[in-house]
């Protein structure tokens, strides 16, 4: 009886207990992302004790439940990443809130490229044109972003040398200026080469962004061929990571990225690379001259570069609160970078220099504010804001003309420097700041309206102490890029079909004054000029989604270049101005389809796109007697297709290979001349057929448990191109930049989850003469071995 | 065209394979004896191609068979040539065709033919400096200088050997450095040659005069001056100076003083401030230097500038039995510099009668632009030349008699640097 009375009043008192409990429902919200603090929507979460009770994580990663107070064991999974499981504790009447961060699940992973749905994935599958690299598996690599860059299709980088040389990057055939880049969405079009791409190793980033042609609008820039956006830690938990590579050409690389979240939001972060190189590698072919400069006929094999060495230094240090009523993220942050460069030799490579070098440094302070959740969570603000200053100098003081052996003789004109026709300091000095707002508000679950605007300033001043006389930008220079943009998204049939529409407005005003040393009349020395731009550019993206293994893209811009103040009018001084000079234009399109199988244990990604870039009004600067000017010279149309298959066996074996094609042709000059065989004539010196391919493998749990082996090659490929033409000249007599095929070895060991890591690497491992340009020789076969530690509190 | 190009090519090589045949089977009977080799000529184009997608323009060193080449057809580098790098200077010294960098190339090369008629590189000499100016001053010598836009320091003279394409010697001398004192008011002068002509053992070197501050500013324009070296010791004998016109010649061009069949010298001034010129005080014209004196004729000065059909020359070259061809500017007021342009309708063609001081303007040519002249061909007392014009451009054969000149092969490229005639 005892035991009924018992049950009854223990079914009483669970029945008593279900009473309250339903009273005194207890809710836990919470949000989830993955470890670069990106949401994962979709995210099943559920109660294992309460069968029947569990959600799903919204568009932005945010779940709610209700469920009764006790102690329950939550669980948070979604495909690609391990499965978060926490106990909780939920109380009465009361809002646990919690954080969750899953962990990509390496078994699912090859090594660069993320095969669940992480945030690379999202991006991908976004209706634009873009290539996503995550650097996860590359950051115990000695490798900057360029390197990674160059392995995804419709990317070339030609390298001028060894490590911190100079570089041209193209994406689907449009370069230089036409591409902008950009850090965490920040322009970076007015900070030096202390900042560029080829000095961040790739521990310092989480992933990269190519956006092929069209450009979303938050890249506010007035990007012709499309963008580059850096992303650098986005992670919301404590950590550190340091690294030091050392390697052949004395060459040392070290990164510290790390940062502290305290209890009360409050945050720092901090992250520093330090790279230095002898770049002293041996290059072939030297030619031997008598004393008098005359060709003997000899050529010399392996002559060791003297005078190539590279330091930069960067650090970015940046303090402030996250996750606050006030603020998502309220951040000031300060970076300072600084680099030299010795210049080894000018376009011709038989012509070393010994002495001149050039030097960069920045120093920028910025403020972040982010807030989501405005207007009954359907507005999300970012502001940034920063000023800077942008020191660029050129350090060409000696007249002595070397040999590749290092010897030189005092020349006979004493005023002449290595590079410059008569030796400079010269040195500008940038002033810039530069304002990036951004809303978005989400008008309902299928459609949001996005505002963007940047202002990018910047004053330019010119000196030169070692010249009596003129110098270029002796009056300052002024620059003020307006770029407006506002989108409309729009999600149909179950978010199957997604739509970007947008608009760009470009205002860009210039001023600056110009002498004209060669007037006669006093009043007309000085003038004043401004100059203004205005235009608008549009566009779309569409994608449509048949089913989780088929996706169609396209997405189409008209798109702007405008000129540089100087390219207008000039430095005031040898470089005349062009007030006519007209803004570039092109109009850019691309198609293409994903497609991602599993067949067993074998997964498949493959990847295409065509591509048009109908481009006119390049700007490029002609001579004319001692003075030159910028004009608008080429109208040229590149198309191409470029593919991509990415494969993986095992979770163990993986292979990818890309391949890309594109033709560039110039519209007018066959045409304005009346010469038939120059009608749509490629233009040579542009790289036109190539690709890459890997190979490797990740071993897991080898020697203990959580450590991981990992092997790869690589290999580049690029088909020789000609210099000068692709039809003019005897073929026999052409200069052409010869095939290249080089192979890059890497065997990687971590243990501890990651927390020591060891890499070695061999570059060009076959020892190939490479050639990124005419007769400049690639380095040869290279060794690098990386150190780095990797400690945090949540793994 | 392309098919009679071809048809032409196909003449000539069987023309060629019909004398090595027949020179082979020469050889086949009889005591060996090396006939003396057929002497062959070509003519050898310096080619600037059009510029393709925004690169610079590209020269060429190109050879074409014959005369004809250049009157009839289309001149091209399609298939053929040989591209050279950077913007460059030609010359040539006999049958010696030298090329040299201006900017982006430091080398000179020189070029002929070989025993069997082919163009091959002789040799070449990489120089410190820019080398502006050039003079072939007599069959086996070329003379180059290096000069600067400002600094103090003597200017290199390049005595290069034609026939083996080698630097031989080069000689320093300041010919005309006023040192200043240093200051930014009186920074010095420094002289930027024009033209050398080697006469009796004598070098005349003309030029006119930068501030030495880099400036650009010419000072010292009411006069013109030549340098007087005894060659090749290479001693300055003298300078003389006529206040009648302004400094001799233009940025660019070797011909400001040039010396006929009789040995008289003859040059030019411009007096043009959109020739290089920052002020002009007195008039564009010609002065003389007799055979056998070192001084300005005071008998002769022609003032082209202010003569019936004249104006102020941009340049001007000698072509025979006391005729000149010349360029002369149709509007010096469009700005510094401002003729250099590659295209643009800057320059009328005359023929100009140095004896009697007439100016007369061709018939057929078209107003055009030319920045840059190689030393004029002339063949059978014709000239030459390579213009451009409306939208093309075209080899021009000027008759300095008759002060006419017809239309040639179209250039499919943006000019003929330079046109030459070599003999192995």
């Amino acid at each position: 009886m005892s035991v009924v009375i018992l049950r009854k009043n223990s079914t009483l008192f669970f029945l008593f207990l279900y009473v309250m409990v339903c009273n005194a429902q207890g809710r836990v919200t919470g949000m989830v992302m993955d470890q670069n603090s990106n949401p994962i929507p979709e995210t099943s979460i559920q109660i294992l004790e309460l069968q029947n009770k569990g959600t799903v994580s919204d568009f932005d990663g945010k779940f709610n439940l209700e469920i009764p107070s006790g102690s329950y064991t939550l669980q948070a999974s979604f495909v690609g990443f391990k499965k978060y499981i926490k106990k909780i504790v939920v109380s009465n009447s009361k809002t646990t809130s919690l954080t969750i961060v899953l962990q990509e699940d390496i078994k699912e992973l090859s090594d660069v490229i993320v095969k669940a749905k992480s945030n690379a994935q999202n991006t991908r599958e976004k209706a634009f044109e873009v290539e996503v690299v995550q650097t996860k598996g590359l950051k115990n690599v000695s490798v900057d972003v360029n390197s990674i860059l160059m392995t995804i299709p419709g990317v070339n980088v030609r390298q001028r040398g060894g490590l911190g040389s100079g570089f041209d990057f193209s994406l689907n055939g449009l370069s230089g200026k036409q591409v902008k880049f950009f850090i965490d969405g920040i322009p970076l079009e007015n900070f030096g080469s202390s900042l560029s791409l080829n000095n961040f190793p790739a521990t310092l980033v989480e992933r990269a962004e190519v956006y092929k042609g069209v450009v979303p609008i938050y890249l506010g820039a007035d990007a012709l061929g499309g963008a580059v956006n850096i992303i650098t830690n986005q992670r919301k938990n404590d950590f550190l990571d340091v690294s030091y590579d050392i390697g052949s050409f004395n060459t040392h690389r070290a990164t510290i990225n790390g940062q502290y979240y305290g209890k009360k939001g409050f945050a720092v972060k901090v992250s520093s690379f330090y790279n230095y190189s002898d770049n002293d590698y041996k290059i072939d072919g030297i030619e031997i001259r008598d004393e008098l400069g005359n060709d003997t006929g000899i050529r010399r094999d392996n002559v060791r570069r003297f005078h190539d060495a590279y330091n930069s230094q960067m650090i970015r240090v940046e303090t402030g609160f996250i996750d606050k009523n006030f603020a998502d993220k309220l951040l000031v942050g300060i970076t300072a970078s600084a680099n030299k460069n010795e210049i080894q030799h000018p376009i011709d490579p038989q012509n070393p220099f010994g002495e001149v070098f050039t030097e960069n440094d920045v120093i920028k302070a910025a403020v972040t504010f982010e807030k989501a959740n405005l207007l009954k969570e359907k507005f999300k603000v970012k502001l940034y804001a920063s000023i800077g200053q942008n020191n660029d100098k050129v350090v060409d003081t000696s007249a002595r003309k070397y040999d590749w052996f290092g010897n030189f003789i005092e020349r006979g004109d004493q005023n002449l420097g290595e590079l410059e026709f008569s030796k400079t300091l010269f040195e500008f000095k940038d002033n810039t700041h530069l304002i990036n707002a951004f809303g978005s508000y989400k008008i309902n679950d299928w459609s949001k309206f996005t505002i963007n605007y940047t202002k990018n300033y910047i004053k330019r001043k010119g000196e030169d102490p070692a010249r009596i006389g003129r110098i270029p930008f002796n009056d300052p220079h002024i620059i003020n890029k307006n770029i407006f943009g506002v989108s409309y998204d729009l999600g149909l049939f179950d978010a199957t079909w997604n739509t970007t529409l947008f608009a760009k407005g470009y205002l860009l005003n210039s001023e600056g004054i110009i002498e004209d040393s060669f007037t006669t009349v006093e009043s007309d020395r000085f003038t004043k000029i401004e100059n203004t731009f205005e235009e608008l550019g549009y566009g779309f993206a569409s994608t449509y989604k048949f089913s989780d293994h088929v996706q169609i893209k396209g997405s189409f811009e008209k798109t702007f270049r405008i000129p540089d103040g100087y390219e207008v009018f000039g430095d005031g001084f040898l470089l005349k101005s062009n007030p006519e000079l007209l803004p570039e234009e092109s109009y850019n399109a691309n198609l293409g389809v994903l497609l991602n199988t599993n067949i067993n244990k074998f997964k498949l990604r493959f990847d295409t796109n065509i591509f048009l870039r109908e481009s006119e009004n390049f700007v490029a600067i002609r001579s004319e007697g001692i003075f030159s000017r910028f004009y608008n010279t080429a109208a040229a149309r590149s198309t191409g297709v470029e593919g991509e298959i990415r494969t993986l066996y095992n979770d163990i074996l993986f292979l990818d290979l890309n391949a890309t094609y594109q033709n560039i042709i110039d519209r007018n000059v066959g045409e304005n001349s009346g010469v038939d065989f120059l009608k749509n004539q490629r233009i040579a010196n542009i790289p036109y057929l190539f690709g890459n391919a890997r190979i490797g493998c990740n071993l897991k749990d080898i020697f203990s448990t959580n450590d991981q082996i990992t092997f790869s090659w690589g290999s580049y490929y690029v088909h020789d191109y000609p210099l000068t033409s692709f039809v003019e000249g005897d073929p026999n007599e052409r200069d052409i930049i010869p095939e290249q095929l080089s192979h890059n070895v890497q065997l990687g060991y971590s243990f501890k989850k990651g927390t020591y890591n060891i890499s070695v690497q061999a570059r060009n491992v076959t020892d190939e003469r490479v050639y990124d340009n005419f007769e400049i020789q690639q380095p040869g076969r290279a060794f690098y071995v990386k150190l780095r530690y990797y400690l945090t509190n949540k793994n | 065209m392309k098919i009679i190009n071809c048809i032409k090519y196909l003449m000539l090589l069987a023309v060629v394979s019909i004398l090595a045949t027949s020179c082979s089977s020469d050889d086949d009977g009889g005591p060996i004896v090396d006939p003396p080799p057929a002497s062959v000529s070509k003519y050898v184009v310096g080619f600037q191609a059009l510029p393709v997608g925004d690169a610079s323009p590209v020269d060429y060193i190109l050879e074409l068979p014959s005369l004809e080449s250049l009157t009839t057809g289309e001149i091209s580098v399609e298939g053929q040539g040989t591209p050279l790098k950077g913007w460059r200077f030609f010359h040539n010294v006999k049958n010696t065709v030298f090329t040299a960098g201006y900017s982006d190339d430091d080398k000179c090369i020189a070029y002929g033919l070989d025993e069997d008629g082919k163009l091959i590189e002789k040799g070449n000499f990489a120089f410190q400096s820019t080398l502006d100016n050039y003079s072939a001053i007599d069959d086996k010598t070329l003379l180059a200088v290096e000069l600067t836009y400002s600094g103090l320091s003597d200017k290199r003279f390049h005595i290069i050997n034609s026939e083996t394409g080698k630097l031989e010697k080069i000689v320093e001398h300041p010919i005309d450095i006023d040192k200043g004192d240093g200051t930014a008011k009186n920074p010095g002068t420094i002289p930027w040659v024009t033209g050398m002509v080697l006469r009796d053992g004598k070098l005349f070197v003309s030029y006119h005069k930068w501030m030495a501050d880099g400036s650009y500013v010419t000072p010292d324009v009411g006069r013109a001056y030549v340098a007087v070296f005894k060659y090749p010791e290479f001693e300055l004998e003298k300078i003389i100076y006529d206040d009648r016109t302004s400094p001799i010649g233009v940025n660019g061009h070797s011909t400001g003083i040039e010396k006929t069949e009789n040995g008289d010298i003859y040059s030019f001034s411009t007096s043009a401030l959109s020739a290089g010129f920052t002020s002009a005080i007195k008039p564009s014209g010609i002065l003389r230097i007799k055979n056998g004196t070192t001084e300005f004729d005071k008998d002769y000065f022609f003032d082209v500038e202010n003569a019936p059909n004249g104006g102020k020359l941009f340049w001007m070259d000698y072509v025979g039995d006391g005729k000149a061809i010349a360029r002369i500017i149709i509007d010096d007021t469009i700005g510094p510099w401002g003729v250099f342009k590659e295209t643009g309708n800057f320059f009328k063609l005359v023929v100009i009668d140095l004896e009697n001081k007439t100016v007369t303007d061709v018939q057929g040519m078209p107003t055009h632009a030319n920045r840059y002249t190689s030393p004029m061909y002339v063949e059978d007392g014709k000239a030459y030349l390579s213009s451009y014009a409306g939208t093309e451009t075209h080899v021009y054969i000027v008759d300095p008699k008759t002060a006419t000149a017809t239309k040639g092969a179209k250039v499919q490229g943006l000019a003929l640097k330079g046109i030459f005639k070599v003999t192995n």
